[in-house]
């Protein structure tokens, strides 16, 4: 709020003077910064939690304000890893439908991940 | 393509690997911070270049009096587009370099807040000085107002001035983005226990210069876009005949240069202040005041701007306020001083390059604070302004302030970097070199502004003649003197003696090397007790599941 009440003071003061274009830019940085606030704010305690059960497997996926539960048979699921030209991504594919999953992990811990997900698959079936 | 259910072979040789994109996409598409420091610094080094042959050529016409190698419009072009490509293209990249660098892994964050617009800031400065560049291939060339482009001679340039906008503009903006990105990362996603007070001074710096890059930058953009509007949208801001002001435009742009000139000092600060306390094995003295100086001298900046301006014409009161103001700055830079001695004091020092070039530092900045303290008194400001002196001083401050901290933060990291040491013959023999030359080239340059030669001319009278010679001797060495910076920096990267762990010595940072993906901290991948559960993300959690987010 400072900084931003800063930056619009200092725009109005040249307004004051006549160059009032320094105002807009102002503006726009402070939208820009709030906007970035609000993104960091929104997202920073988004998870994914996924869990092994009987038979099946559930993954819970908190994104900003929204809380989803996908649940997969775990006959009828496989882990799909795709080696992208910039990063490898993960999902779990079942019945035409397919999910991503460890989007909040660097690529190292993705593969720690399709190898510890892929090995409870196998055991499995 | 593969699936892990179907191919049980598939999946195991990866592991331990993490996968690396290779060739140039690696660096179009990476969002890792390490990756893009490194982008920086090198984007910042190529400018360094460019911007380092022009000086030379500048120097080489000034060798003599006459005009003996190019046209004096191109003189112009020259000491306008150093300048510029000093101060947007080399300096300050290089301080973000650093700050993509070293800041996730001083506050134990897993990257920057914003990785993709992390990417993005980077990728717009090339562009920028492409068009920067560029603008020498224009009809009438690159712009010639110098680097303050002050109206009305900017609003009579020619395309070259428009495509100079736009690159400040756009380097501009992504100095914002980098801004927003280093606020957002220290204010959030520090590791548990880093308390703000706690952070290493590198961060405080930086914090600050990014609240200040957040304050000035649309002050310039504001500026700039005036003087576009003005040269093609009929607009009068600074046109006189139009009921402008002229003078108008350089209080905005100081408005903007001043804090822009601390913009380039206190990362500086920083990285001194990390380099003095490891190699005189102490801690650093004073670090709360250190903190506070830095705050003080950010407020003071803006409030200094019109000393820049006291031959436009301005009451005794409003000389005699921002005559004292800026005295005023001395005031904490003297604690910054005071504080780095003091650590310095009895401590078991030794001298490796990084420490070579921070007690350079702290000598020549010093220097050209001093002479910086003199060009704040309004009456001998009026008589050397627009002179060699002026020069002379932020060249002092700038190359032996903000350029030799880099120097020293390079040679400080590099092993960290790489994971191999430079060689210390080398950067001790860059360091002498550097800083023998730095004063052939820079201190004559002080009597030659108080005998009275105006700065930014091609030529000049026959009494200034010895004082040329000598700085432009000290040019060449002091051009090339860098060229043992790039080969130590390549021989360290192509590999060498591996990095040894320091012991026993104050290093707040986490040891080196540092591999390009490393386990982040705190965990993003958690592993529940059940064994048969994963969290992945969130906030930083100790693992009972009870107290996991939502």
């Amino acid at each position: 709020m400072v900084v931003a009440a800063v930056s619009v003071l200092i725009g109005i003061g040249f307004a004051s003077q006549g160059a009032w274009l320094v105002l807009p830019f102002a503006g726009f940085e402070v939208a820009a910064l709030a906007l970035a606030f609000i993104c960091y704010a929104r997202h920073a305690a988004d998870y994914e939690r996924i869990s092994l059960g009987a038979g099946q497997i559930e993954v819970e996926i908190c994104d900003g304000d929204c809380v989803r539960c996908h649940r997969f048979s775990q006959s009828w699921v496989r882990l799909v890893v795709r080696d992208a030209p910039s990063e490898t991504r993960l999902a779990l594919q079942s019945r035409g439908q397919e999910l991503e999953i460890g989007r909040h992990l660097d690529g190292a811990n993705r593969r720690k991940l399709a190898g510890e997900l892929g090995r409870w698959l196998r055991q499995a079936a | 393509m593969s699936s892990i259910a179907h191919d049980p072979t598939h999946g195991h040789e990866h592991d331990h690997h993490a996968h690396h994109p290779s060739g140039v996409m690696r660096w179009i598409t990476t969002t890792n911070h390490k990756d893009i420091g490194s982008l920086y610094l090198w984007f910042s080094f190529i400018m360094f270049l460019a911007g380092g042959v022009m000086a030379l050529t500048i120097r080489a016409e000034l060798f003599q009096p006459g005009l003996q190698i190019v046209q004096p419009e191109f003189f112009n072009q020259l000491t306008t587009m150093h300048g510029l490509v000093m101060v947007f293209g080399a300096i300050m990249p290089a301080f973000v370099g650093f700050a993509n660098w070293q800041i996730p892994l001083m506050i134990g964050a897993p990257d920057m807040a914003f990785a993709r617009m992390n990417n993005w800031s980077f990728w717009l400065l090339p562009v920028a000085a492409i068009l920067l560049m560029g603008s020498f291939l224009a009809p009438g060339g690159a712009s010639a107002a110098g680097w303050t482009l002050y109206a009305p001679l900017s609003v009579q340039m020619g395309m070259g001035m428009d495509m100079l906008i736009f690159a400040v503009h756009i380097m501009g903006a992504s100095s914002i983005m980098g801004a927003i990105n280093i606020v957002t990362t220290i204010l959030n996603m520090r590791a548990p226990g880093m308390t703000l007070m706690k952070m290493p001074l590198f961060c405080w710096t930086w914090l600050i210069t990014a609240y200040l890059l957040i304050a000035v930058m649309p002050v310039l953009a504001g500026a700039v876009t005036m003087l576009l509007t003005d040269r093609h949208f009929g607009t009068s801001f600074f046109n006189a005949a139009g009921g402008g002001d002229p003078v108008l435009y350089q209080h905005v742009f100081w408005f903007f240069g001043h804090p822009e000139v601390y913009i380039m000092i206190l990362p500086a600060f920083g990285i001194v202040s990390q380099i003095i306390p490891t190699f005189s094995r102490k801690p650093l003295f004073g670090y709360a005041s250190m903190v506070y100086a830095t705050s003080s001298i950010a407020i003071l900046s803006f409030i200094v701007w019109a000393h820049h301006m006291f031959t436009t014409g301005m009451p005794a009161a409003g000389q005699l306020f921002f005559m004292y103001a800026t005295m005023l700055i001395a005031v904490p830079t003297g604690v910054k001083v005071f504080n780095w001695v003091a650590t310095m004091w009895k401590g078991s020092m030794t001298f490796e390059t990084p420490m070579l070039f921070a007690v350079g530092f702290i000598f020549v900045f010093t220097m050209g604070g001093f002479t910086g303290l003199i060009c704040a008194i309004t009456p001998i400001d009026i008589q050397i302004q627009d002179t060699y002196y002026v020069v002379a001083h932020f060249h002092y401050v700038l190359v032996a302030g903000s350029l030799f901290a880099i120097f020293a933060g390079t040679y400080y990291w590099l092993p960290k970097w790489t994971g191999h040491m430079y060689d210390e013959g080398l950067g001790r023999l860059h360091f002498w070199a550097s800083i023998i030359f730095f004063n052939i080239t820079f201190f004559p340059m002080h009597f030659l502004g108080l005998a009275g030669m105006p700065r930014r001319i091609p030529d000049y009278a026959l009494q200034f003649a010895d004082f040329n010679a000598i700085a432009t001797v000290g040019a060449f060495g002091f051009g090339l003197s860098q060229l043992i910076f790039l080969a130590a920096v390549l021989k360290c990267v192509k590999g060498g003696q591996r990095r040894p762990q320091r012991s026993g010595t104050v290093r707040t940072d986490s040891s080196g090397p540092c591999p390009r993906q490393r386990p982040t901290i705190p965990s993003k991948l958690h592993r529940l007790s059940s064994k048969r559960c994963w969290l992945t993300g969130g906030p930083p959690w100790t693992g009972d599941q009870t107290s996991a987010p939502r």
